[in-house]
C-alpha cells in the first residue's frame, strides 16, 4: 500500500499505528505500507509519478497487488502516468482515496477512505494486470476515466469497456473487458518534460507561443469546443515548428481538414491519457512519423473504441 | 429486516442442506434473506432501489441490517465481506461447525475493542444452530444501529390525515414523522399477536 499524498491523521513515522486503527483490513491481506509523498497530492509532479512507478517496480515480484492512496483531484493524471510508466503489468495497481475532503462526525456514513480502501485491497488480491481506480461501487480502467460532477460516490466514470468491475454484495469483475498481459513488465523511468501544453482560446498570443515552443520536443493543444483551428496557429505549426510533432486533442475537429503533416488529431483518448502518452512517446522517438504511429497504437488500454 | 447470507455454494450436499436450513430459520423469523446461494441474490431490492444504489455509488451491503456467514468451507471473499460489513457497522454472525477452528485474524477481530461488538463468532451443532441464529437476530433488532430510523419508503396520505398530523404536532417539538414513528412503536409494544410471533421464533 503506497501512500501518495497527505491523509488526515497519518504521519510518515506512524504508518503502522494508522493501519492498526483499521484492524478489519488485516483479514483481507497482509499489508506493507510505503510512504511515497507526504504533502497534499495537489503538489504531485511528474517526478513523483516516476518515483511511485519505481517503488512499485522494485516490489513487483514480491506482492500480489498494489494499492495507492491518492487525493482525488489529480488522481487521473498520476494513475494514467503509471499505466504508461509500467506497461505490460503483471499485477493490479489500484488507486483509491476519499471522495470527501474531511470526514466529520456529521457525516452519517463516517466511512471516509475506509470503505474505498477495503474494496481496493480486495481488488488488489485479484488476478488483474491493469492500473485501476476503485471509488464508490465501480472499478475503472484509470487511463479511460474522467471525473463527473454528479452527486455520487462514483466521482469518476469510464466508457463501457473501461468499467472493469462493480460491487453489489461482492466484487464482480467483467472478464470480457479486462486486459490480460503476457510476458514481462516493461518499466520506464522517463517522460518528456519538453512538451508545450496549449489551451486554445481567443487570448492565445501566438508570438509568445512561437518563442516558447522553440526548444520543445512536442506541442499538445487542448482545442476545447473549437471546431477548427485558427489559421495563424496552423501557419505556426506548418512553417515555424514543422519538425515538431503537434497533437491536437479535440472532440470536434476532423483530421482531414488539417493540412500540416506534423499535426495529429486525437479524439479517442481522455485528456490526461493524451498528454501523458505524448510525454512517453517523445522519450521513444523524436521523429514525427514514429510519434504519430505510436500515438495511434494502443499502448496501455488507453484508446477508447 | 434484510440479511445477506453467504456460504460456499460449491460445498458438499450435507453442507448445502445446512445452508438451506439457515435460510429457512431466518425466513421463518420474518427476515428477508439475500444470499450468494440464490441465482438472483439482489431480489430484496426493487429495480428503483438498485438503480439508485448504482447511481449513488453505494454498495448493497450498506442497505442490509446484518451479515451471516457459514464458513465451514472456506469462502475466499468472506474476509472482504467481514471487513466491509465492519466498516459499515453491520452486525456479523460467523458460523462454523463444531470442531472447526476460526481463522486467527477473525479471532483477533473478535477480541478487538472496535470490532468485537459487531462480530459474533459461533461454533454450532445441529442442536443449537437455531438458537444461535435467533439470538443473533434479537441482538440485531435491539442493537444500537437498529435504533436509528434509516429505512425510507414513500407513504401517501390523504388531506384529512395530513390535517390531523399538522394539528397533532402543531406547537410541539416533534415532527409529523416522529409522531407516526411513535404511534407504530406503541402499536408494536401493545400487539400481543406480534409478541407471540417473536417469542415462537426465538
Amino acid at each position: 500500500m503506497l501512500i501518495c499524498g497527505s491523509i488526515p491523521g497519518l504521519q510518515k513515522d506512524k504508518l503502522n499505528e494508522w493501519l492498526a486503527q483499521m484492524p478489519e483490513v488485516s483479514i483481507i491481506a497482509e499489508i506493507e505500507p510505503v510512504f511515497v509523498f507526504g504533502k497534499s497530492s495537489v503538489n504531485i509532479t511528474p517526478e513523483i509519478w516516476i518515483k511511485l512507478a519505481q517503488e512499485i517496480r522494485q516490489r513487483i515480484d514480491k506482492f500480489a497487488g498494489f494499492v495507492v492512496i491518492h487525493g482525488v483531484g489529480n488522481v487521473l493524471f498520476t494513475s494514467t502516468a503509471l499505466s504508461f510508466l509500467l506497461q505490460n503489468l503483471t499485477r493490479p495497481v489500484i488507486f483509491t482515496g476519499s471522495q470527501f475532503a474531511s470526514v466529520s462526525e456529521q457525516d452519517p456514513r463516517r466511512t471516509g477512505i475506509r470503505a474505498n480502501l477495503i474494496n481496493a485491497i480486495q481488488v488488489a488480491t485479484f488476478d488483474l494486470t491493469e492500473v485501476c481506480l476503485m471509488l464508490g461501487n465501480k472499478l475503472l480502467r484509470a487511463n479511460q476515466s474522467e471525473m463527473i460532477t454528479e452527486e455520487s460516490l462514483n466521482i469518476f466514470s469510464a466508457p463501457a469497456n473501461g468499467v472493469l468491475g462493480r460491487i453489489d454484495f461482492s466484487i464482480r469483475i467483467f472478464e470480457k473487458v479486462v486486459r490480460r498481459n503476457k510476458g514481462k513488465i516493461k518499466s520506464f523511468d522517463e517522460l518528456s518534460s519538453k512538451v508545450e501544453i496549449v489551451h486554445l482560446e481567443p487570448m492565445l498570443d501566438l508570438k509568445t507561443l512561437a518563442k516558447r515552443v522553440a526548444d520543445k520536443e512536442g506541442i499538445i493543444v487542448n482545442s476545447g469546443d473549437y471546431h477548427r483551428l485558427p489559421e495563424d496557429l496552423i501557419f505556426l505549426f506548418e512553417k515555424i515548428t514543422r519538425d515538431v510533432p503537434v497533437v491536437i486533442w479535440s472532440k470536434n475537429i476532423k483530421a482531414e481538414i488539417i493540412g500540416p503533416k506534423n499535426i495529429l488529431i486525437v479524439n479517442n483518448m481522455t485528456w490526461p491519457a493524451t498528454v501523458i502518452k505524448f510525454m512517453w512517446v517523445l522519450t521513444q522517438s523524436k521523429s514525427v512519423k514514429k510519434t504519430k504511429e505510436l500515438m495511434a497504437h494502443d499502448v496501455a488500454g488507453e484508446i477508447i473504441y | 429486516m434484510k440479511i445477506y447470507f453467504t456460504a460456499d455454494n460449491q460445498a458438499e450436499e450435507k453442507l448445502q442442506k445446512r445452508f438451506s436450513q439457515i435460510v429457512d430459520i431466518l425466513s421463518n423469523a420474518g427476515v428477508l434473506v439475500m444470499s450468494n446461494l440464490a441465482q438472483r441474490n439482489i431480489s430484496g431490492f426493487s429495480s428503483q432501489d438498485l438503480e439508485k444504489i448504482e447511481r449513488t455509488g453505494e454498495v448493497l451491503l450498506e442497505r442490509v441490517d446484518a451479515l451471516v456467514i457459514e464458513g465451514t468451507r472456506n469462502i475466499p471473499e468472506s474476509g472482504y465481506l467481514v471487513a466491509l460489513a465492519l466498516t459499515h457497522k453491520k452486525p456479523i454472525l460467523y458460523l462454523l461447525e463444531n470442531g472447526k477452528a476460526f481463522n486467527k485474524n477473525l479471532l483477533y477481530l473478535g477480541k478487538d475493542q472496535s470490532t468485537a461488538k459487531l462480530l459474533q463468532l459461533e461454533s454450532y451443532s445441529d442442536a443449537d444452530l437455531e438458537k444461535i441464529i435467533l439470538d443473533f437476530l434479537q441482538l440485531v433488532e435491539k442493537g444500537e444501529e437498529r435504533q436509528v430510523p434509516s429505512i425510507k419508503f414513500t407513504l401517501r396520505i390523504t388531506p384529512r390525515i395530513e390535517r390531523y398530523l399538522r394539528w397533532k404536532t402543531h406547537n410541539t417539538k416533534i415532527s409529523k414523522a416522529d409522531y407516526l414513528r411513535g404511534m407504530v412503536e406503541g402499536m408494536i409494544d401493545n400487539d400481543e399477536g406480534y409478541k407471540k410471533f417473536i417469542s415462537d421464533n426465538r
